[in-house]
């Protein structure tokens, strides 16, 4: 299992190269602010499950989840905390 | 970068194509005079397996991959893209219901989808939301332990067939998606005609008012029907028309290859003019590329990789695009004979128009795909920002 910092460098990695930002904030809600398109909601959900061999379902579909990078990093650990019991 | 097929992949493809030969060629145009493909090439095609391509061994399905179903779009295509349209529609809808439904949904609804005792359609678009889906106005509300559900839905592909449709809506502002019954009180399908192609694919418009939508049939949670359940399925529905539309290059490419081999102007072949070789020649390099595109994106969805969604809609872009651009000049070969209607081209022509619309547009592509790459261009060169960009920053210490 990632740390916590191993797994918020992945997923900032990921985001910063699909938004129109030279830096953003971990705490910021990326989809309030527009800084996604359509796409990107399916896109992260098929990052998540492939790099951190998770998988998403309905129970899983709270925006709380994926609002923002801390948010993200958040919900993998709880996943992988899940998947190793 | 998928090179090639694997043994099983190339087996299925010659049974698909065993099937379009024996079913549906030389039927095709007829299917399209008569505004509707029959129901008992709907339920050959049952028989075959192919409403449940993509749903587990586990519902009934046969639980091919990505590849294998582009395959049977492919082949079926190339004779008829109406008839490839209820794969299309049929393989979203069950692919929703697996994805975002409950194990009782599942149960319930994957059987009878994948052995073609129902079929399936896909109500998102509405008379005012097209390419803008979130100015659609269908409205779920809440009546007890149910929704009550009005609204209409337009151009629906197979709507007029169908049993069950994956009806999208709004609940207090809120997206919502829930499969409602074609028998359900208040639920009117009025078939469309008269279009221009795509004319066997029994599209239709559905009228709901205050149609009672159990609280059993809403899938997923109000909230993410248009930010995941719908870009789910449309994944499907754009491998569908992107796999169809190649399926029609590849067939107009033999028709008049063919032709320009037989046919004689000039004391010579069609082929020895300089000018009709340069066209199929254009037409064969563009399927070549369609074709790796295509499998190369299904390939992504089978590999699960975060970009087989921007894979896809490259595949549905060029390939939509290059058949109705090559499509054209096929005829432009064959001359008056390819206007005729004894030549599938005409009709192909005009499907190919329509497949540059259905599933996201051209334009919406290109509003999609251009930001995309102009954006990746950037993030590879942040050590050196041009000059006169000052850096763009949001919530960052």
């Amino acid at each position: 299992m990632l740390t916590v910092q191993e797994t918020q460098m992945i997923v900032t990695e990921y985001i910063g190269e699909r938004i129109d930002l030279d830096d953003l904030g971990a705490e910021v809600n990326i989809f309030e602010a527009g800084l996604v398109n359509s796409l990107f909601a399916i896109e992260i959900m098929t990052f998540l499950e492939n790099t951190f061999a998770i998988k998403i379902g309905m129970g899983d579909l709270d925006m709380a989840n994926f609002q923002s990078i801390n948010a993200i990093v958040a919900f993998v650990q709880a996943k992988e905390i899940e998947k190793a019991k | 970068m998928m090179r090639h097929l694997t043994q099983k992949q190339r087996e299925r493809k010659a049974q698909f194509m065993r099937f379009s030969k024996d079913h549906v060629v030389e039927q095709a145009s007829a299917w399209e005079r008569a505004e509707g493909v029959p129901r008992k090439v709907i339920d050959a095609c049952a028989r075959a397996g192919y409403l449940g391509m993509t749903v587990p061994a586990i519902y009934g399905g046969m639980g091919c991959d990505m590849v294998t179903y582009g395959l049977l779009n492919e082949a079926i295509g190339g004779a008829s893209v109406s008839l490839s349209g209820l794969f299309n529609v049929h393989t979203m809808v069950s692919q929703t219901v697996l994805k975002w439904g409950n194990d009782e949904q599942k149960q319930r609804w994957l059987p009878s989808l994948a052995d073609g005792r129902l079929l399936g359609a896909f109500a998102l678009t509405e008379p005012e939301a097209g390419s803008d889906l979130q100015a659609m106005t269908t409205q779920y509300v809440a009546h007890g332990d149910d929704f009550l559900v009005t609204g209409v839905k337009q151009w629906i592909t197979f709507a007029a067939a169908a049993d069950v449709f994956v009806v999208f809506g709004k609940l207090d502002g809120a997206p919502i998606a829930a499969l409602v019954e074609k028998d359900t009180p208040g639920l009117k399908v009025v078939p469309v005609r008269d279009m221009l192609g795509f004319r066997a694919a029994h599209l239709a418009r559905l009228e709901l008012n205050e149609c009672r939508v159990p609280a059993l049939n809403v899938l997923g949670r109000p909230g993410f029907a248009l930010s995941h359940i719908a870009p789910y399925a449309l994944d499907y529905g754009r491998i569908s028309v992107a796999l169809a539309a190649l399926g029609m290059l590849r067939a107009s490419l033999e028709i008049c290859g063919r032709y320009s081999l037989e046919r004689e102007t000039f004391a010579s072949r069609l082929i020895e003019h300089g000018t009709i070789s340069a066209l199929i020649t254009d037409m064969g390099v563009d399927l070549e590329a369609a074709r790796l595109l295509c499998h190369d994106a299904c390939d992504a969805r089978d590999k699960g990789l975060p970009d087989a969604a921007e894979k896809i809609m490259i595949a549905k872009y060029f390939t939509t695009r290059s058949a109705a651009f090559h499509v054209s000049h096929a005829i432009q070969i064959m001359g008056a004979s390819g206007c005729n209607e004894a030549f599938p081209l005409a009709r192909f022509y005009r499907d190919a128009k329509t497949m540059e619309i259905i599933e996201g547009s051209t334009q919406i592509h290109q509003l999609l795909l251009g930001r995309r790459f102009a954006q990746r261009q950037k993030t590879k060169n942040l050590s050196a920002p041009l000059a006169n960009s000052g850096r763009k920053t949001y919530g960052a210490k």
